[in-house]
């Protein structure tokens, strides 16, 4: 089993006592990027924040287990979890804002974040990474300070600090979403070019199917704390067997430039804890037994697995 | 006078800049355009590129540096905020901070009313109506603010936007910050009311695939210029400047 970087197996997360994600089992292989899809609030940041283990934040696994490189990171000490933090795995959230000091240079926040590593910070090498992501004017870029760069250039800064610490695997929450066309298809391009030099592994959360197609190779989709569709990206995008999944493929602006197709209502909140499918009160296929057949990931197709397969149309 | 020939608006020529003396800087230049009744202009741009300040001059929120703005050929120029807000509606990224999240949405609504139209009699039934036309429950707008999803928060300021019938709605990137499937509801929703009541809008966005699906004409802007104008046709599958085609090859399609 050791051959996966990153094992999700059956995981159950609660706030308190209310579960947000129930029995979502995944694998992450070395040099793979998995991107997991999904509406506001059914629990794809959970899910990273579950893997990183903030206890603060209020996550409790109450179930299943996760396996990074072979070893059991489920329920770490605060001084084991911090060791592997950064080191081995690297986290860029949504708005970067928030975890750079906006009034202090680059510089000294990346050898602040090195040395709390126990790792030697060392300017030229940090240097070499922004040449090798082709960062604009990356000799002087050390002096800046945050609040002086665009929200897409301290994207790609904290990117870069990520890639100085060396962690196998990234786990990207939102990476892209708050960045406009242009800088987001940069960063995807660079993450993409790390995963093949470096052979990263990447946990790549994202609402944006566009986003996902480009970069993954595999795709899990998931709605109201479940993962109701999981596989290669290829077999999901052409041939989505979940009604939410297309769904959410015929909510998205195409290239034929006719008006996406919206899904009414939102998803249950207490969704993760209901017996029968969640997806029954706005699934247009739902029938009488969908309300009561216990909630299962079953294969359709080799390498492809869906929850659901009500009105495919093959 | 205003006659009935004259766009429903037209922006000449306007400038905007921040700062004075040598710490000028020039946000917006020389920037032209006109909207007839019934059109939706899609306003594309970065970050950065004016195209929110645009929005804000045209809507008198901000006053012009230079430049003439028209509304049915009758310059209105330098007007307050408040005498135009009958013509324009704004809508904002961030609707849920742009409701009083004191109060319900129905009496944001009523307030909004009261404002522009005085005292209406049938005041709840304009607002049912129009928060029904936008796909919604009519109870919610007894809600707060913070009880409703980012997409109905949205959904509700557009109802509010539209109870007192302006002539025109500027969108500023009003999808942003919602997810696919709650922004193509909000694009059904429009498009529907443009089928309707033929209403005029000018939707500010980044992302050039959204706007290629219910615009009539684009405009991209780039460091506070429109470089280029056209139906989406022409933008998407001929693009003339090389800003556009860089843009265009960014988008990113489910492939």
């Amino acid at each position: 089993m050791a051959n996966n970087m990153l094992e999700i197996n059956n995981l159950t997360v609660t706030y308190g006592d209310f579960k947000i994600i129930t029995e979502v089992s995944f694998a992450v292989k070395p040099g793979e990027i998995v991107c997991i899809a999904g509406e506001s609030g059914c629990g794809k940041s959970t899910l990273i924040k579950a893997v990183l283990g903030i206890k603060q934040l209020g996550t409790f696994i109450t179930e299943g287990s996760i396996i990074l490189e072979g070893r059991d990171i489920t329920h770490l000490g605060a001084e084991e979890r911090r060791q592997i933090l950064g080191t081995h795995i690297g986290y860029v959230p949504q708005n970067t804002r928030g975890s750079f000091n906006n009034i202090r240079s680059y510089e000294v926040q990346y050898q602040e974040a090195m040395r709390s590593h126990g790792l030697k910070f060392n300017r030229d090498e940090a240097i070499k990474i922004f040449n090798r992501l082709n960062f604009p004017d990356s000799d002087r870029l050390l002096w800046y300070q945050p609040w002086e760069m665009s929200g897409g250039m301290n994207q790609r800064m904290a990117i870069a600090l990520a890639v100085l610490l060396g962690p196998k695997l990234m786990l990207c929450d939102e990476a892209t979403s708050v960045l406009d066309v242009t800088s987001q298809k940069e960063v995807i391009e660079e993450l993409s070019k790390l995963r093949k030099e470096l052979g990263w592994s990447i946990l790549f959360i994202t609402h944006n199917l566009g986003v996902a197609s480009h970069i993954a190779d595999k795709l899990g989709v998931m709605y109201a704390g479940r993962m109701v569709e999981y596989g290669d990206i290829r077999k999901v995008l052409d041939d989505p067997i979940h009604p939410y999944t297309r769904k959410l493929l015929a909510a998205i602006p195409g290239k034929d430039r006719k008006l996406p197709v919206g899904l009414e209502g939102r998803p249950p909140l207490d969704g993760a804890e209901w017996t029968g499918c969640n997806f029954v009160p706005r699934c247009e296929y739902c029938t009488e037994s969908c309300k009561t057949r216990p909630y299962r990931l079953e294969e359709i197709a080799e390498g492809h697995f869906a929850s659901c397969s009500e009105g495919r149309t093959v | 006078m205003a006659t009935c020939e004259a766009p429903l608006l037209e922006v000449r020529n306007i400038a905007k800049s921040y700062g004075k003396g040598k710490k000028a800087k020039e946000v917006l230049k020389d920037v032209s355009l006109t909207l007839n009744e019934g059109e939706v202009l899609g306003i594309i741009g970065e970050s950065g590129c004016g195209k929110s300040v645009l929005l804000n001059l045209i809507s008198c929120l901000e006053p012009l540096s230079s430049g003439r703005l028209l509304f049915k050929g009758e310059d209105y120029t330098g007007r307050k905020p408040a005498s135009v807000c009958r013509w324009f509606q704004v809508i904002f990224q961030d609707s849920e901070a742009a409701f009083d999240p004191k109060i319900t949405v129905r009496e944001s609504m009523r307030e909004n009313l009261r404002l522009l139209s005085g005292n209406v009699a049938d005041a709840d039934r304009r607002i049912e109506e129009m928060v029904s036309l936008m796909g919604l429950d009519p109870k919610l707008a007894d809600r707060y603010p913070r009880q409703l999803s980012g997409g109905q928060v949205q959904r509700m300021s557009i109802a509010r936007g539209l109870v007192t019938e302006p002539n025109m709605l500027l969108c500023d990137e009003i999808t942003s910050a919602l997810d696919v499937s709650a922004q193509a509801m909000i694009l059904q929703y429009l498009y529907q009311l443009r089928k309707q009541r033929g209403l005029t809008m000018i939707f500010v966005s980044h992302d050039l695939a959204l706007c290629s699906t219910f615009c009539d004409r684009i405009a991209i802007m780039n460091e506070g210029r429109i470089i280029e104008n056209g139906t989406p046709h022409q933008i998407m599958d001929e693009p003339q400047q090389e800003y556009t085609k860089l843009l265009l090859d960014a988008v990113l399609y489910v492939r």
